[in-house]
């Protein structure tokens, strides 16, 4: 599963990849967008007195009349900044449009630091004072739901929730659903993390590199290892010093810069439960493959294909080796487009990066294995009296920033999200969020392939144009322009997975963490973390992966198999 | 004579009740908490409804995997860290005492004391480069024509880059007390031993040292409480999974156990074990002080 760090970080991206670096008339569309807004508030209310009944309206954008007071709570992000006159407490645009277009006037119980929120709703949960309205993490929600002190959501969110919304939990977001779905009972609205194959990974190589050392992009591990080789003895930046280095890979088993991908091309699923084929879930760390894969990235560690450090350095020193143009090859997932990619560019703009699928061990492909992501659970206090409202304030979130189809209709994300050029990020102001999968590439994609703009909405079109207007030579631009080459991008590799039925490995648990988990899981995991890293850096013989298997099992992991697997003969 | 006494000092022990008071609130009651270390602690049921277990969690402690390895390394890299910041101050108090220009001294003073300032997060950033396999450490290693050693990542040493590091960081500030203690040496003992013909090498055998010996004691004393603290911003900022093994400490642990994995319970018994392993060893360290170099704090 992604941290919470990860998750916030990938949305962004997600977000951003459709607004960043567009730069013409920023005011004129603040301006418009706020007639928009008026407009798209005028329409809701318009609907809103034509379909109104008096009971059973199931208007998923229904006013509340007469309006309600909702107390709820806020992580606030640092950095964060907003236009003059907007703070995270006053009045601002997402606590206007609550009250203007649904009749829920905010009220804050407390707002704390993001970092500090979990512990500060811990504290809350254990004076018993909870507000009306508020994000809860999975192991607080378990607890919350033992406790009876939250509301039972599945018929509010049956009876409002838009169809958009329904029509995405019934596929991409399904997991986040059962994730909250406790004996059949939706207990709370999921922060919807996405289709959670969005964070698959795929490999990034330095395509100026590749040329110079007239090598093609590998598809086997074999080729992989021979591009690493040549990366290391061929000297690919022509400085004369032998200081570039082989594959770059973090400690971490998942997600960006992780080894992860590597892990997968041996059809290793790292960190998740797969099933093992006779219809039981498996802990894929501990798999044969896994051993494997271990055993190759020993083999390139003692041929210096992996630097020597690669234990002690963590993402930013990752970054800092792409960056200053010694690391060409690692494994990426979207967001490293723009966390790491670009940055190579704007200090090199002669360097160039193409992203391309896993390269697999035989003749399998392989497939990138992901876990599930949701940011928390939205739970409303048991016996307030408009539990409908958290659903309705997701349908009005995800319209506004989204829109309320896959076309992006009436989204308006250059007012409620990112505002000013992605100077702003209004979203965090909300204090229900939700991500959901969007097409945003594959639209702007098939829109410059057939040279028709016409089906993408404002924001949209002002990517087409971008893109459209530069051929990459301006780093400030490239970003964009990049991830809409199909020929390279990391979004069409991504596409591609995401289009095979069966093309990403997922996590098949989504239960949260199980009892013996609860006490055992980090123990285990700091086991595993030690073991993998000292069998790739030498410092123990392979054969530590059969002890480290066979610890895992005694130390708790067959008695987290059994309850996975009691939880999957109910949930599957 | 009662009412007398406490007429005359009553103002001092009402200037002394906020600081009383605040001590009974901020250290005090929350000992309260340790209540939590004997239970099931869920904070969706609080103190009173949580599940008492007894013994449970300590039980669980000590059968952890790593706990034998985590309490080998904490006692390891604190107790080291204590006999050096023992030895290396005196010695450098020593030596910057003999020197005789003041502006040397003063400057020399102020350089080692400056590290003390900066905070863990900054200084193990600095280190991360400097002590890089390029880093400029290992580059002058290679200069000399030895192999380059991985400070950070190598198991053998790890735990010294740890305990060196501290010890450059803390010293100027230990060295600084241990001057101010050898201004508080009675200079005529020094006129009477050069009139007895002691050499300097004498004089600070004889004279200074004993001098100092209530200072050294008193700082071995509170070091002593240390024992169990082997520092958790040093090691959580320079620690990886390659040297978990000789680098993880029971405050790493602790933070994992308790703040990533919400083990509330378990992480309070791990501290209410280390809190009293130092209650000990500052009781046993004290009654030897008050016995052999006659220290009272009262």
């Amino acid at each position: 599963m992604l941290g919470k760090k990860g998750w916030t970080m990938l949305l962004i991206v997600v977000l951003a990849s459709s607004v960043l670096s567009a730069c013409s008339g920023n005011k004129a569309n603040e301006a418009k967008g706020a007639v928009e807004t008026e407009k798209s508030e005028g329409a809701a209310s318009a609907t809103s007195s034509a379909e109104a009944k008096p009971e059973g309206d199931n208007n998923p954008f229904g006013k509340i009349d007469p309006p309600i007071t909702i107390k709820s709570v806020l992580g606030t992000a640092g950095w964060a900044t907003f236009p003059d006159g907007e703070t995270w407490d006053n009045d601002n645009r997402w606590t206007k449009l609550y009250r203007e277009t649904l009749g829920i006037q905010l009220k804050w119980n407390w707002l704390v630091d993001s970092t500090q929120y979990d512990n500060k709703m811990n504290v809350s949960i254990a004076s018993g004072d909870i507000p009306d309205l508020m994000v809860v993490s999975k192991k607080q929600l378990n607890q919350l739901v033992e406790a009876d002190m939250v509301e039972d959501l599945t018929e509010v969110f049956d009876r409002y929730a838009m169809p958009y919304l329904k029509m995405q939990v019934g596929e991409a977001l399904a997991p986040a659903q059962k994730m909250a779905t406790y004996d059949g009972k939706l207990m709370a609205v999921p922060q919807y993390g996405g289709d959670p194959r969005d964070s698959l990974v795929s490999l990034y190589i330095r395509s100026d590199w590749l040329k110079k050392l007239s090598l093609k992009e590998p598809t086997t591990i074999d080729e992989l290892v021979n591009v690493a080789d040549a990366f290391v003895k061929q000297d690919p930046d022509g400085n004369g010093k032998p200081d570039t280095l082989g594959l770059g890979i973090l400690s971490a088993t998942m997600g960006g810069g992780s080894m992860g991908g590597f892990l997968n091309g041996f059809h290793a699923s790292p960190d998740i439960w797969v099933d093992d084929g006779a219809g039981q879930l498996m802990y894929g760390s501990t798999t044969p493959e896994m051993k494997t894969a271990l055993g190759k990235l020993q083999e390139m560690y003692k041929g210096g294909l992996i630097d020597r450090e690669f234990g002690t350095k963590d993402y930013n020193r990752l970054k800092e080796d792409v960056v200053s143009g010694k690391l060409g090859i690692f494994y990426g997932t979207i967001s490293e487009s723009a966390l790491i990619a670009v940055d190579l560019i704007k200090n090199d703009p002669k360097a160039s990066w193409i992203a391309v699928p896993l390269p697999s061990v035989d003749g399998t492909p392989a497939k990138p294995s992901v876990g599930v992501s949701v940011g928390g659970f939205l739970v409303v206090k048991k016996g307030f009296s408009n539990p409908e409202a958290v659903v309705k304030m997701m349908n009005l979130f995800i319209q506004k920033v989204y829109g309320e189809d896959e076309f992006g209709t009436n989204g308006d994300n250059k007012t409620y999200a990112w505002v000013d050029n992605a100077k702003y990020a209004m979203h965090v102001l909300s204090p229900v969020q939700g991500y959901i999968k969007d097409y945003n590439y594959r639209l702007v994609r098939d829109a410059l392939a057939s040279g028709d703009p016409s089906k993408l909405n404002e924001s949209l079109k002002e990517t087409y144009d971008l893109v459209l207007g530069t051929d990459g030579s301006d780093p400030e631009k490239w970003q964009q322009w990049w991830i809409h080459q199909p020929a390279v991008s990391p979004f069409e590799v991504r596409d591609q997975y995401q289009l095979q039925p069966d093309g990403v490995v997922i996590d098949k648990y989504f239960g949260g963490s199980t009892k013996t988990a609860d006490e055992k899981m980090s123990t285990l995991a700091t086991m595993q973390n030690e073991t993998f890293v000292k069998i790739i850096m030498n410092a123990a013989p392979i054969s530590d992966f059969d002890n480290y298997v066979a610890n895992w099992k005694k130390l708790g992991g067959d008695k987290i198999t059994q309850e996975v697997n009691e939880w999957y003969a109910s949930n599957r | 004579m009662f009412n007398k006494k406490w007429r005359q000092e009553s103002a001092n022990h009402i200037m002394l009740l906020p600081g009383v008071l605040f001590l009974f609130l901020f250290c005090y009651v929350p000992m309260f908490g340790i209540i939590i270390s004997f239970q099931k602690y869920y904070p969706t049921k609080g103190f009173f409804k949580s599940e008492w277990v007894g013994l449970e969690n300590f039980r669980y402690i000590f059968e952890l995997p790593d706990f034998n390895r985590v309490l080998w390394n904490t006692v390891f890299i604190a107790s080291a860290k204590i006999i050096l910041l023992l030895i290396v101050p005196i010695i450098t108090a020593l030596l910057l005492n003999e020197v005789r220009n003041v502006l040397f001294k003063r400057s020399v003073q102020t350089l080692i004391y400056l590290p003390y300032f900066l905070s863990w997060v900054i200084l193990a950033g600095i280190l991360m480069d400097v002590l890089s396999l390029k880093g400029i450490v290992n580059q002058m290693i290679e200069g000399l024509g030895m192999q380059s050693i991985f400070f950070l990542g190598n198991n053998n040493w790890f735990p010294w880059t740890l305990i060196v590091s501290d010890t450059w960081k803390q010293f100027g500030f230990d060295t600084i007390i241990y001057l101010a203690a050898l201004t508080g040496i009675n200079p005529t003992l020094y006129e009477a031993a050069v009139i007895d013909g002691a050499s300097r090498w004498k004089q600070t055998l004889h004279i200074t040292l004993p001098g100092m010996a209530p200072i050294i004691v008193l700082m071995l004393t509170l070091s002593l409480g240390n024992v169990l603290n082997a520092g958790f911003d040093q090691v959580f900022n320079l620690y990886s999974p390659p040297v978990f093994e000789s680098g993880d400490i029971i405050d790493t642990m602790i933070y994992r156990i308790g703040l990533q994995d919400y083990q509330f319970s378990v992480s309070a018994a791990l501290g209410l074990f280390k809190s009293i392993i130092s209650f000990v060893l500052v009781s046993v360290s004290y009654a030897m002080a008050y016995r052999f170099a006659n220290y009272r704090i009262f």
